[in-house]
């Protein structure tokens, strides 16, 4: 299965945002896209999940024009992760995970039985069963991302997409959530993730896309779009692309800045 | 059964007997409120009347009691349920559609709006259906503006939420002191001036009756949407992509929410603090999800406004009109909540 974006040409009033931009990911893959602020990742996200107008171009899935669809099939296509928020209300972990169940539920009805199994499946796979029973306000940065995972998840989505998944979390956190991606990944989801940090590309993605001013710069794989050069382009600062041995023998890539001034000692 | 499952039904269990229990309550305050007054109906006598109604036999009780029990404090009770079930449902629903804990019927400007057109309407001397439409009318617009201008402010959106509609109370107020001001002062300044104090005295049955249908048909819906207020609340683009059609369920809930408000407000004139105060309460009682939530407060309001209309109708002679009562009740209370809870 497979999402295609082709060609996307969308902004806001006068403003076009993205000026052409291709990008697909099938089963199984992780899409990373970087890009500086204001670059449009999340008009593109928005353009993908169908909350803005494209104004050319198409979203295919599995050749059906996501564009076409109503709210209530788009959701049970591409399930949509948020950065984390502080929600009005207190919610508890599970009514805020049902909540993914909407396109499930007729408008006038409850949820039932059949969404409360689908929230425990989900629940007991992220193993957050110790969550449930607290209000989503009092948890932590990462535990907020699992439940907001988890969320996507009872949608029933084939493709996961979100919007940088590691963000305000601390280093074991966002490690984490990353590993669950990789799992999600690997248990037959499309992934698409927006991300600041090129080693999220190098070290967890199977393609990465850099955007610069609404334009595509690269698309491929991450070992080989992840460059000196590209960073240089996107961010404007210097860096070394590094390989390393980890201790296990796996030899993975890393991006290091080049600015680094020497401390004192 | 797994342990999540098995919590969940137990907490879907409490809840279902916590809303059983509120409607119990209301049972008993209903029939306690004919006791009280000037001419207090003991419950059996109340069951006799009713009996011989429906039954159609001679109760050979006084006629002036029946007359008091049917005609004046009937229509008096069931007001003080619809009414103030009314006010926290629409409360309870802003607050959830707007994601803002602080804004109320009165703060968004529909009980302004409302009591605009109903005293217009009351000028060009129109019954109570140009009051009812009138008042509809007018307080839809007060929050469509009041909204329109909190979203063109460029500042916190819970704050300019507030402020603007304190902009928009503020203009209406002003508006009705205009339509006093030229009104005629011996008929219509005081019925005008009276019916904004906010009471419930002296509802007659044909008004309960056109008063009661719009406030049945737009809680019913809200009731029936209850569960989607819990997307809403986590902003429209999050709702959209689980599946949502925002724009127009925040219509729906928009035009129930107002219809009830100012269904309400143009029988019992302006009554404050209830949509802001009950929604909290029943917040702290059966937690933010608005399946239980939205049941919850159109009970506790229910039960609220008939415990201080009793509160009316005894503390003096003189009966003090209801709206002064939820204020003086209603910002003291709203206080203690606040300074109870960090996260409201």
């Amino acid at each position: 299965m497979k999402l295609e974006a082709t060609n996307i040409h969308c902004g806001y009033n006068n403003k076009i945002v993205l000026k052409g931009v291709d990008l697909s990911v099938s089963t199984g893959e992780i899409l990373c896209i970087l890009g500086p602020n204001g670059s449009g990742k999340s008009t593109l996200f928005k353009a993908i999940l169908g909350l803005i107008k494209v104004q050319e171009g198409r979203v295919m899935f599995n050749n059906q024009s996501l564009l076409k669809m109503s709210r209530s099939q788009v959701a049970r296509i591409i399930g949509y992760v948020p950065q984390t928020h502080d929600p009005p209300f207190p919610f508890k972990v599970t009514d805020v995970i049902l909540i993914g169940r909407t396109t499930y539920i007729g408008t006038f009805s409850s949820p039932s039985a059949e969404d409360y199994d689908a929230v425990e499946e989900v629940v007991a796979s992220l193993k957050i069963g110790h969550l449930c029973h607290k209000a989503y306000t009092q948890l932590s940065g990462g535990e907020r991302q699992l439940v907001l995972i988890a969320r996507a998840l009872v949608q029933n989505p084939k493709v996961l997409v979100m919007d940088e998944p590691t963000a305000s979390l601390d280093y074991g956190n966002q490690l984490m959530v990353l590993e669950h991606v990789q799992e999600l990944a690997a248990s037959g989801l499309a992934v698409i993730m927006i991300s600041h940090m090129p080693e999220h590309a190098l070290l967890y993605s199977n393609r990465a896309v850099l955007l610069k001013n609404g334009r595509i710069h690269g698309n491929g794989i991450p070992e080989e779009i992840v460059t000196e050069d590209n960073m240089k382009l996107l961010y404007g600062i210097d860096t070394t692309i590094a390989s390393v041995t980890l201790n296990s023998g796996q030899l993975i890539k890393v991006c290091v800045p080049e600015q680094v001034k020497s401390k004192r000692r | 059964m797994n342990p999540f499952l098995t919590n969940e039904a137990r907490r879907r269990g409490v809840n279902s007997l916590l809303l059983i229990l509120l409607l119990l309550v209301i049972i008993f305050l209903f029939i306690i409120s004919f006791a009280l007054g000037r001419y207090p109906t003991a419950p059996r006598d109340l069951l006799t009347m009713i009996g011989s109604r429906l039954f159609n036999y001679s109760h050979g009780l006084p006629d002036v009691l029946e007359t008091v029990v049917f005609n004046v404090r009937l229509p008096r009770i069931i007001a003080a349920i619809i009414v103030g079930a009314a006010l926290s449902a629409a409360g309870a629903a802003y607050q959830g559609l707007f994601r803002n804990p602080l804004i109320s019927p009165d703060i968004m400007g529909a009980s302004a709006g409302a009591g605009l057109g109903a005293a217009v309407a009351i000028y060009l001397s129109l019954g109570p259906l140009g009051v009812q439409v009138y008042a509809f009318i007018f307080g839809l617009s007060a929050v469509m503006i009041t909204y329109g201008i909190s979203t063109r402010m460029r500042s916190d959106p819970t704050l300019s939420l507030i402020l603007s509609g304190i902009m928009m109370g503020s203009v209406f107020s002003a508006l009705i002191c205009l339509i006093k001001y030229v009104a005629d002062p011996f008929e219509k300044l005081p019925s005008i001036t009276f019916w904004m104090m906010g009471s419930l005295s002296g509802i007659n049955p044909p008004e309960l009756a056109v008063t009661a249908l719009p406030i049945i048909a737009g809680t019913a819906v809200l009731l029936l949407l209850r569960w989607r207020l819990n997307a809403l609340t986590f902003g429209d683009e999050e709702a959209m992509t689980m599946g949502l059609n925002v724009t127009w369920l925040r219509m729906v809930i928009i035009v129930c929410a107002t219809l009830v408000t100012s269904a309400a407000v143009s029988i019992t004139g302006l009554i404050g603090w209830v949509g802001l105060v009950i929604p909290h309460l029943a917040r702290m009682l059966v937690g933010p999800d608005y399946k239980v939530l939205l049941p919850a407060s159109v009970l506790m309001g229910a039960i609220y406004l008939l415990l201080v209309d009793d509160i009316a109708r005894l503390a003096s002679s003189l009966e003090i009109p209801i709206g002064i009562l939820t204020s003086l009740l209603g910002v003291p209370f709203f206080l203690y909540l606040f300074s109870q809870r960090k996260e409201i």
